[in-house]
């Protein structure tokens, strides 16, 4: 009588210890599976943040081309201006003398001609 | 006999126990397991995903930094050339300057008599031949006329050889050119321009580089000079 109980109370020992060793098996694959998401979950913030940091430098240098383009342009015309103002100070004197030059004509008869 | 009662239910909880101590101890074994394996697996996929992702990125970055070359390059060869084009049209501005003040055949009569008349005998020096003919405007075609004889007469002077010279009376220059003639000889074969035009034209050719740097001063980025 008492055997049996004794047995019986061990049977069940034994079968409550291999149901909690089951569940924490169970638990540990879904531990495991757990890895995969949490790891996308982490994996989607990293990404976020570099496209977050790329798109910044992508508005920065939009905002610099104009810049850029602008700063150019004007740069350019400063120096045309400079140009145009040096020519109309310098002008003067050459356009007489080659006035000069295009009226100076000195005929001449060819240097190797024989002339009795 | 053998065990008491209480010796056996005695054993019987310590048997109960050690099963229980076993599992636990189990259990635990096995969650320590599984949150090694966990974080294993997770930094595995994390830094396989991270590597990818950096990568993509950096070369994302790295156009970025490329297209800002490129459009700086491209300003700068834009400007370079927007320079050069206003100094090209500063010269042929000036050319035309001085073309149009070099107009004077109605305005300084006498001058322009002396050019003409010096430009017919270059011309005749120049072909040396016995027969030419002479095109000149129709404005100047009076003037012309009473020019040749005196020209003859130098050429004769200085060659010591007979010339006889037409004057074209259907064929005429230009209007818009400044004044100055055209000879032909040979039948037309050989030409001799002696427009004030192409006087102008191989005169400023010619002193381009002085002009060049009288407009706009010297040029320090140029090395040779010979």
């Amino acid at each position: 009588m008492l055997q049996s109980r004794g047995v019986s109370d061990l049977l069940a020992a034994e079968k409550k210890a291999q149901e909690i060793i089951e569940e924490a098996r169970k638990r540990k694959n879904k531990r495991i599976k757990d890895a995969q998401n949490e790891a996308k979950h982490e994996i989607e913030q990293f990404k976020g943040e570099r496209e977050r940091r790329y798109k910044g430098l992508e508005q920065q240098q939009m905002g610099n081309r104009t810049q850029m383009t602008e700063e150019s342009n004007k740069e350019t015309q400063t120096q045309i201006a400079a140009l145009k103002s040096q020519y109309d100070t310098n002008k003067q004197d050459l356009l007489q003398r080659i006035i000069t030059l295009v009226c100076d004509i000195k005929p001449e008869t060819h240097i190797n001609a024989r002339l009795e | 006999m053998g065990l008491s009662e209480a010796d056996v239910t005695k054993q019987i909880q310590q048997m109960i126990s050690f099963i229980q101590q076993e599992a636990a101890e189990k259990v635990e074994e096995i969650e320590a397991k599984a949150e090694e394996e966990f974080n294993i697996e997770k930094s595995r996929l994390v830094s396989q995903q991270r590597i990818k992702i950096i990568e993509y990125y950096d070369k994302k970055e790295k156009q970025i930094e490329l297209q800002q070359k490129v459009q700086h390059s491209n300003l700068a060869n834009a400007s370079r050339l927007s320079i050069l084009k206003a100094r090209d049209e500063c010269i042929e501005a000036f050319k035309e300057e001085i073309r149009k003040k070099l107009d004077f055949s109605k305005v300084d009569r006498s001058k322009y008599i002396i050019i003409l008349s010096n430009l017919i005998i270059q011309g005749l020096y120049t072909l040396m031949e016995p027969i030419i003919t002479i095109r000149c405007r129709q404005d100047d075609y009076g003037l012309v006329q009473r020019l040749i004889p005196d020209a003859i007469r130098r050429y004769k002077q200085t060659v010591k050889k007979d010339i006889e010279i037409h004057l074209d009376q259907k064929n005429f220059l230009s209007e818009k050119l400044t004044g100055g003639i055209e000879l032909y000889a040979m039948n037309d074969k050989i030409k001799v321009s002696n427009t004030i035009e192409a006087r102008l034209d191989i005169i400023f050719h010619q002193m381009l580089p002085e002009i060049r740097e009288t407009l706009f001063g010297t040029n320090h980025n140029r090395k040779y000079y010979d």
